[in-house]
């Protein structure tokens, strides 16, 4: 009763605009002064997983009863593995089995990664990746007799793919403003130079690195950007006066002077002014960028986190000592033919973010990176014949030298769609850790307080737990 | 003005032709002409060795830079960013896509209703949103439908997430929350409508060689004989496929949220990144009755609901752009995402050799450096390249929560891109597959005429590429920079058409040329 009681005071809450469902981020700029700990160099990597990753095909059982009801429940799936590219890859036998520390929570079960992640699995065992099983966007705990019978207070637009991916990211569904991620550069960074480089996307624009002061800076992953026209001397000639027309023509394309009635004329007048000093500044920056002799995978993941390892090993000279990067893959969305396309997503993002860890030993930057994978949801642990649909928590890795790794935090259903981890329809998985409390440990780790992170977070004190203790 | 909200942009014999005319007779010669098809081109060329898998795209692009039907292809447009598809698969798949983008062009000034039952019997979607040979459940395996189409039907071509009001703002109950339209239940069950779609052919599995370009077929034995509900519609057991589809593609259609949900979109393809609430409701409006008269009491639309040319009508006869209300507005007007920016620089030249096939950087294959940021029927997901709720973070319009969809795809690194995609192509100087081909060739006849007048060019440019929104600044530097170019005796020509070339480019790179007022 008491617990029904609160659920109504949240649904109150909500309709005064103190909560919304999904807990949307306020601006933190009036909070006062800043009291994250800004010390030393810090930064934290988001993989985005577009799509909606296979928990369920991504982290499997590997005690023989709990394998065989995964094969049960979707033996359609299994059967068209065995046809497919990877065929044996999800044959019990050939899974890389797991070794967590902390195996004695889960009583006689046990966990495998498929062979395509085998870099991860490698990362997992030397303790350098711990993974966080059943994470999801949550209000607050619920079950699957609330979710039953209706009376569970949940995240809004469950099982959208912008909303969701919305939601990991920014804590509301589409249309969100900021991101936890440009709140915590907002709390983290002092000066205009750090707020310029810290918030770094190898993508497009991104909610989650978007905050009250912090802009994002986009980096290609080939180098640095100039105009061709300034570049090329071609162009206009080497005549002293081609000199003053490329001076020229650089106020041109940051748009100085311009005024603009229109608003959004003037916003493309902003962007232009940002766009041109800041991959005037990058660019100089860059020249002093790491050669890694690691090498990066030709992937598009991987030419992604080399760029992120780049921007990371010239971070001095940019001047800024809290960063937080958004890279991302895509193609998760296997709603058919999972079995061709997700050992080969895995293959990507498995050599690539090991790689990243690789470089960032190399410029012995392992304690103060830390890569975590987001996606939009997990997805139904029965098939549909050849694929899966959208689900809700799922399973991720966190990699890096501070990690405390080779452990399983959250948690890992049971292999029984009747059980009360899964919702009643096509066992969609109920998160067992929200995404705040995800999120929250990484910030606390960043550097921010206790305040701050309360206040970055309205859910979090819902849960149990406001630090799951893997980083 | 009214052509680049219309059409794809206007040389400027065009734009003086317009001067005076009724807005109302350009558009009903527009619904008149015939429709640009593909399918039978792309047949006619085909080649499997050599023709890329891109190939529907430039021909997409050559009848929008240079096609005689320019609002329809407009249209094609924007309702290829509501009905999404995208490159997936190798060349065979041009012409599936060429047959869906036939779907759109033909049905671009018809009902809405029949564009949703053509694109849901189209291959190209049955295969990109996965119900392409989806069968009925199985309860033995424990297999059940794919859920895929169903669910994506509903939240973007259709109804959407939360009940709307007919402007287009979200309804909101006693507490002031929005209404979630429908729930996972309802998935499940409309899932089951999209159950047994396969090619026309011998059997299930074996299609016919042309089944791919054809209109889909079903299969009883495949499809799911049980009950389907979803959004208060049951459609009994034992219903078939056709008549499954007939009733769940009626009630979607007859939902209130489809007039406020696709005319807000469509507003933002043509004229509005944030159009207000009323105009809205006025482009509903025409959407629910299938009419619209303007002002000049001219009536549009066939009188049923759905009616495409009464809501285009809508759209583009609006009161507000005529009254000076929307135009003086600091909130008015849209981004032009970079396809428009570039057709609006092909179409103000004239350009001539429009083969796009022949055109290197029209195929995603361009240098890092130098991108357009945008091929048409290739976004990276059923999403869109934007959304149509996105608000751009750290903007004066964000602050105001007016969404600009078109901001999420402009980039610190895109602005550079594009104008380096741009250069190239205002240069006469893009990497072609055959160089003995001469394509995308620009006419600057009036340019050069001006070349040794900066002011004049300047002036004149304002006008071709910004609808004479360019501001002081903008052209005090043009004439800046053109008078560090010299016009020397001895290479007049050459140096008068440098002059033009960088004038252009600066043009298309003020702020106002990023805007469609």
């Amino acid at each position: 009763m008491a617990n029904i009681n609160r659920r109504r005071f949240l649904h109150n809450a909500g309709a005064l605009g103190l909560m919304s469902s999904a807990g949307a981020l306020a601006g933190l700029s009036n909070s006062g002064a800043f009291a994250a700990d800004t010390s030393g160099y810090k930064a934290l990597v988001c993989v985005f997983l577009f799509g909606g990753m296979d928990h369920a095909d991504t982290v499997l059982p590997f005690d023989r009863m709990s394998y065989d009801n995964l094969v049960n429940i979707r033996p359609e799936l299994f059967n068209a593995y065995e046809n497919g590219a990877a065929a044996g890859s999800r044959q019990f036998e050939n899974l890389l089995a797991l070794s967590p520390q902390n195996a004695s929570n889960f009583g006689g079960r046990q966990f495998a990664l498929p062979p395509q992640l085998g870099p991860l699995h490698t990362l997992f065992e030397t303790g350098d990746a711990a993974i966080v099983g059943g994470v999801g966007p949550l209000v607050e705990p619920v079950t699957r007799a609330e979710i039953a019978d209706n009376t569970a207070l949940l995240p809004a637009r469950l099982f959208s793919h912008n909303d969701q991916q919305s939601t990991w990211l920014s804590l509301a569904p589409e249309g969100a403003r900021f991101g936890w991620g440009g709140q915590f550069l907002d709390r983290a960074n002092l000066g205009a130079n750090a707020a310029r480089f810290s918030a770094v996307s190898t993508g497009g624009n991104t909610s989650f690195l978007a905050g009250e002061e912090t802009r994002q800076f986009q980096i290609s992953t080939n180098g640095a950007l100039e105009f061709d026209i300034i570049r090329q001397r071609f162009r206009l000639g080497s005549a002293r006066n081609s000199d003053e027309a490329r001076r020229l023509l650089r106020e041109h394309f940051a748009s100085q002077g311009v005024n603009a009635d229109n608003l959004y004329a003037s916003d493309i007048v902003d962007m232009n002014a940002r766009t041109v000093g800041n991959n005037q500044d990058f660019q100089e920056a860059s020249e002093s960028a790491l050669e890694f002799t690691t090498a990066f995978p030709q992937s598009r993941l991987g030419s992604q986190l080399r760029a992120a390892a780049e921007a990371i090993s010239i971070q001095n000279v940019l001047g800024v000592n809290r960063q937080i990067f958004f890279v991302s893959a895509g193609g998760f969305d296997t709603h058919s033919g999972q079995v061709n396309a997700l050992p080969n997503l895995h293959t990507e993002i498995a050599e690539a973010i090991s790689a990243f860890h690789t470089a960032m030993g190399e410029i012995n930057m392992n304690q103060n990176v830390t890569l975590f994978t987001a996606s939009d949801f997990g997805r139904t642990m029965n098939d549909n014949g050849d694929g899966t649909d959208h689900g809700w928590g799922g399973h991720h890795f966190v990699v890096g030298g501070a990690v405390n790794g080779r452990r399983i935090y959250g948690d890992m259903a049971e292999i029984d769609l009747e059980a009360d981890t899964y919702t009643p329809s096509r066992g969609r998985l109920i998160p067992a850790v929200s995404v705040e409390q995800y999120a929250a440990t990484l910030g606390a780790w960043f550097g921010l307080d206790t305040d701050e992170l309360a206040s970055a977070f309205p859910n979090l004190a819902n849960f149990e737990t406001a630090n799951l203790g893997f980083v | 003005m009214f052509l680049t909200r219309a059409g794809f942009g206007a040389p400027m014999e065009s734009i003086m032709s317009q001067t005076g005319r009724e807005a109302t007779d350009w558009l009903r010669e527009e619904f008149e002409k015939p429709a640009t098809v593909y399918l039978p081109e792309t047949l006619a060329t085909y080649d499997p060795d050599t023709t890329s898998f891109q190939n529907h795209q430039m021909l997409f692009w050559n009848a929008a830079l240079d096609g005689d039907d320019e609002l329809r292809q407009r249209m094609v447009f924007a309702l290829s960013q509501l009905f999404v598809v995208s490159n997936t698969g190798g060349t065979d798949q041009v012409l599936p896509l060429a047959y869906f983008m036939d779907v759109l062009s033909e049905n671009a000034f018809g009902n809405y209703r029949d564009l949703m039952e053509e694109v849901t019997y189209s291959f190209s979607m049955a295969r990109y949103l996965t119900y392409f040979r989806n069968r009925k459940g199985n309860p033995n395996t424990g297999r059940t439908p794919d859920e895929n189409y169903a669910r994506e039907l509903l939240q973007l071509f259709t109804i959407g997430l939360v009940e709307l009001n007919p402007d287009g703002t979200p309804r909101l109950d006693a507490g002031g929350n929005t209404i979630e339209t429908y729930t996972n239940e309802d998935i499940v069950g409309l899932a089951r409508v999209f159950t047994g779609f396969t090619l026309k052919g011998p059997s299930f599995w074996d299609g016919d060689p042309d089944g791919q370009y054809s209109r889909l077929v079903t299969y009883p034995e495949q499809h799911s004989t049980l009950e389907k509900s979803f959004l208060g519609l049951t459609i009994p057991e034992n219903t078939g496929p056709e008549a499954s589809v007939e009733m769940a593609l009626d009630h979607i259609f007859n939902h209130p949220n489809l007039a406020p949900f696709i005319s807000r979109q469509l507003i933002q393809r043509f004229t509005a990144s944030s159009p207000s609430p009323a105009y809205v409701e006025r482009v509903a409006n025409a959407f629910e009755t299938g009419a619209f008269a303007a002002a000049n009491g001219e009536v549009f639309g066939s009188g049923q609901r759905g009616d495409l040319t009464a809501t285009l009508a809508a759209i583009l006869l609006d009161e507000s752009l005529f009254d000076g209300s929307a135009i003086g507005s600091p909130m008015s007007g849209k981004v032009r995402e970079p396809v428009l920016r570039f057709a609006h620089w092909a179409r103000a030249f004239d350009l001539d050799n429009v083969i796009a096939q022949n055109e290197r950087w029209f195929r995603n294959v361009a240098g890092n450096n130098n991108r357009l940021g945008q091929y048409p029927f290739n976004s990276p997901s059923v999403f869109n390249f934007y959304r149509p709720g996105y608000i751009a973070p750290g903007t004066q319009t964000g602050e105001l929560g007016l969404t600009a969809p078109e901001f999420q795809i402009i980039t610190q690194s895109s602005l550079i891109r594009t104008t380096n995609f741009l250069m190239r192509h205002v240069m006469d100087d893009t990497p072609r597959w055959d160089d003995a081909i001469v394509s995308f060739t620009p006419d600057y006849t009036d340019e050069i005429a001006l070349a040794e007048d900066p002011a004049a060019l300047a002036e004149h440019l304002s006008l071709l590429l910004t609808s004479g929104f360019m501001s002081d600044a903008s052209k005090d530097r043009i004439v800046a920079v053109l008078n560090e170019i010299p016009i020397r005796t001895d290479n007049v020509e050459e140096d008068r058409l440098t002059r033009v070339h960088v004038a252009v480019l600066m043009a298309l790179s003020t702020p106002a040329a990023n805007i469609q007022y």
